[in-house]
């Protein structure tokens, strides 16, 4: 118990946010418990206690306490929303999709949660139906950096280029130190084959957040395709099945000229290209895996 | 009519600089037997007013902390007040006091006279902390001696000043670190901790973080040491709130001292999470020069194991050996693999054996059950170093890495 006087339910919950910001869940329990102990079943108490829940991966006791919550007040706002999250992470995605559209519903005006079901459409691969989600959140409210993002998303995934670049000079501009906003560039380099560029990004990222896992397996996998050894695959890690399809022909055609030509070094030319083919197979994973193992992922 | 302890602490939140309250608070804190809660209120009346009555309680709260000298230089003080009434226990303890054998004053710096402050036994110097002998040459060139030694430093127009951030994997003594750095400057210490930067969250958090500072400068010269940094200055670039921003605001502007003098206040601070600290926080005039504390080094883990198997019982232990088995050890995960051997010797004695001391195989057991808890800070600080280390920020971190050989 603590050695100062009662605290409000609002100064327990700043307080309590404050650890939550700054990752500090065992000291946030600590102080939730002692909240909870003056104020039972409040619902601000009880949904920062599911916040610590879920940002700890305690996803069941998180979503038993929301539906603690629910239970009280079935219109509690702040419990539905994070809901969704923990039934998507738990894979009840039709679940969550009910609860968002009960949110839209009754929230017509919150372009945040359009984007967040235009985010579920693009897991599902609704693309269409989510990009239409993203263009109704991006009207609602063309500063939410989700609402940008899902839009963004969208333009990628329709290799609209000039759209792209606009969505994410639009993100750069009103976001600049978002974590999405630099996942969202990472992701826009490396469809342009721009790998040591990204990783660059992914080490801010990782300075920022060294304890993500998250962060730290993208920084591995830039550092991979970024690697001095995978210089030779940059053309098909660059513009991929073209790539390999063009690789085939020319193949074809080289092996011909050479066998008509030099038929001498045919064969070394066959070991050559076999060589190449089994290196673009089997390298690529077996450097990730050592890179991934060097950084104790 | 008697007060309560929350109906004081009611009345010094409405008005603080009621010394009527804040005595009675302070008496009642001591009744209590919550003597350092008491010293401390009884230190805020004596300040606001130094009168027979402040220093006698500040007095009891010293003996009742067996900090003996430091109650009678208090109560000593007392006595030169009018309306100064004698304790039964102060009275005794005064005959049996002999006089001081060391001197008094000591002459520093020419003619002028500065009074020596009195040492208290339990005052954490250099030499209690073990091993560790590279950062203790650096804090003393870089902190304690341009902090006692202004001239010398001048002349060579080499600048000490800013402020110095300790930061290291939790448990290794950064804390204690910084108690010995204010006792060898010989400056009073202001400590800040997460239960003052918790109530900052709330209510007018730049008034108390003001207020703080005014203390640590009222108390010159001081060391104002902030424990876990990373929860008061947490990097604006992450925080969401408001609040958080403000105090980080605030904070920088304390810092730099504008219209205000920072001059003999030493501002020291430690964090377990270096990269959550705003990166303003880190300029120069600040907490420019950063240090890592790493885990305790061989000698420094010597020390604590002696330090820890001190008078309980033990036979055959080879603290050589266990302390080549206990590389990147915390002193907090040494006291812990000793609470271990402890228990598994206590278990035995009540499982029916007869009644030994802690033994080696006690100590095997605690090791294969122990891990280091600083393992997965020196993780993270590896893959900060191998992937983002190009801006020398973890240097020292690096260096600890490969002399360690940290994999």
């Amino acid at each position: 118990m603590s050695e100062f006087p009662l605290l409000s339910v609002r100064d327990y919950a700043l307080q309590i946010d404050g650890l939550i910001e700054r990752n500090r869940y065992a000291h946030a329990r600590v102080l939730i418990g002692e909240a909870l102990a003056h104020y039972p079943n409040d619902s601000t108490l009880l949904f920062a206690a599911a916040r610590v829940d879920y940002d700890t991966g305690a996803r069941d006791e998180a979503r038993h306490t929301l539906q603690q919550i629910l239970a009280h007040d079935p219109d509690d706002y702040a419990a539905r929303s994070l809901m969704v999250n923990v039934l998507q992470d738990q894979g009840n995605l039709p679940q969550a999709e009910l609860l968002l559209i009960e949110l839209i519903r009754e929230y017509p005006e919150a372009g945040f949660q359009y984007a967040r079901y235009a985010l579920l459409m693009y897991r599902t691969l609704h693309i269409e139906k989510a990009q239409a989600l993203a263009r109704e959140a991006f009207r609602l409210d063309p500063n939410n950096e989700l609402a940008l993002t899902t839009c963004l998303i969208g333009d990628i995934i329709d290799g609209r280029k000039g759209a792209e670049q606009a969505g994410l000079a639009r993100l750069l501009q009103g976001h600049p130190e978002s974590e999405n906003t630099a996942r969202m560039l990472i992701t826009h380099l490396l469809s342009r084959g721009r790998y040591k560029a990204a990783k660059r990004i992914a080490v801010e990222l990782l300075k920022l957040y060294p304890n993500s896992r998250e962060v730290l397996e993208l920084v591995v996998q830039l550092d991979a395709l970024s690697h001095w050894s995978m210089l030779p695959l940059w053309p098909l890690n660059r513009w991929g099945w073209a790539a390999s399809g063009a690789l085939y022909v020319l193949t074809l055609l080289g092996m011909n000229l050479v066998r008509n030509q030099a038929p001498l070094f045919a064969s070394a030319a066959t070991w050559t290209l076999l060589g190449y083919c089994a290196y673009s197979w089997i390298y690529p994973s077996l450097l990730t895996r050592w890179l991934k193992r060097r950084a104790g992922l | 009519m008697t007060m309560t302890r929350e109906a004081y602490e009611a009345a010094l939140v409405s008005d603080p600089f009621n010394i009527e309250s804040r005595l009675g608070y302070a008496r009642l804190l001591l009744d209590a037997q919550d003597a350092p809660a008491a010293l401390t209120q009884f230190e805020l009346v004596a300040r606001q007013r130094p009168d027979a009555a402040s220093l006698s309680g500040k007095a009891l709260a010293l003996l009742a902390l067996e900090r003996t000298p430091e109650a009678l230089e208090a109560y000593t003080a007392a006595r030169q007040h009018p309306d100064f009434t004698g304790h039964d226990a102060l009275e005794q303890l005064q005959h049996k006091a002999r006089p001081a054998t060391g001197p008094v004053l000591s002459v520093v710096g020419g003619a002028k006279v500065v009074p020596l402050k009195p040492q208290a036994p339990d005052q954490v110097r250099f030499a209690d902390v073990g091993g560790m002998e590279d950062l203790k040459k650096t804090l003393r060139l870089h902190i304690i001696e341009p902090f006692l030694r202004p001239g010398l430093f001048a002349k060579f127009k080499k600048s000490g000043g800013g402020g110095i951030l300790l930061y290291g994997p939790p448990g290794c003594g950064k804390t204690m670190i910084a108690r010995a750095i204010a006792n060898e400057c010989n400056a009073s210490f202001v400590s800040v901790g997460i239960s003052e930067v918790l109530s900052m969250w709330h209510g007018e958090s730049e008034r108390a973080l003001a207020q703080l500072f005014e203390k640590a400068r009222a108390q010159k010269p001081c060391v104002l040491f902030f424990d876990e940094l990373d929860a008061l200055a947490f990097s604006r670039s992450k925080a969401h709130s408001e609040n958080s921003r403000t105090i980080v605001n605030e904070f920088l502007s304390q810092l730099d001292g504008f219209e205000r003098d920072n001059r003999d206040v030493l501002f020291l601070a430690a964090t377990n999470m270096p990269w959550d600290v705003d990166q303003a926080m880190k300029r120069t005039g600040r907490f420019a020069r950063q240090l890592f504390v790493p885990p305790p080094d061989a000698e420094a883990r010597k020390h604590i194991i002696e330090l820890k198997l001190r008078d309980i019982p033990v036979q055959d232990i080879d603290v050589d050996a266990l302390v080549t088995a206990t590389p990147h050890y915390s002193g907090a995960d040494i006291d812990g693999l000793v609470d271990l051997a402890k228990e598994s010797t206590l278990h035995d004695i009540l499982s029916g054996a007869p009644e030994r001391p802690i033994g080696p195989k006690d100590m095997e057991y605690a090791l294969e059950q122990m891990q280091p808890s600083t393992i997965e800070w020196l993780k993270t600080a590896r893959n900060l170093v191998r992937y983002a280390g190009s801006d020398d920020s973890y240097r020292d971190v690096e260096k600890y890495l490969k002399k360690t050989k940290f994999a």
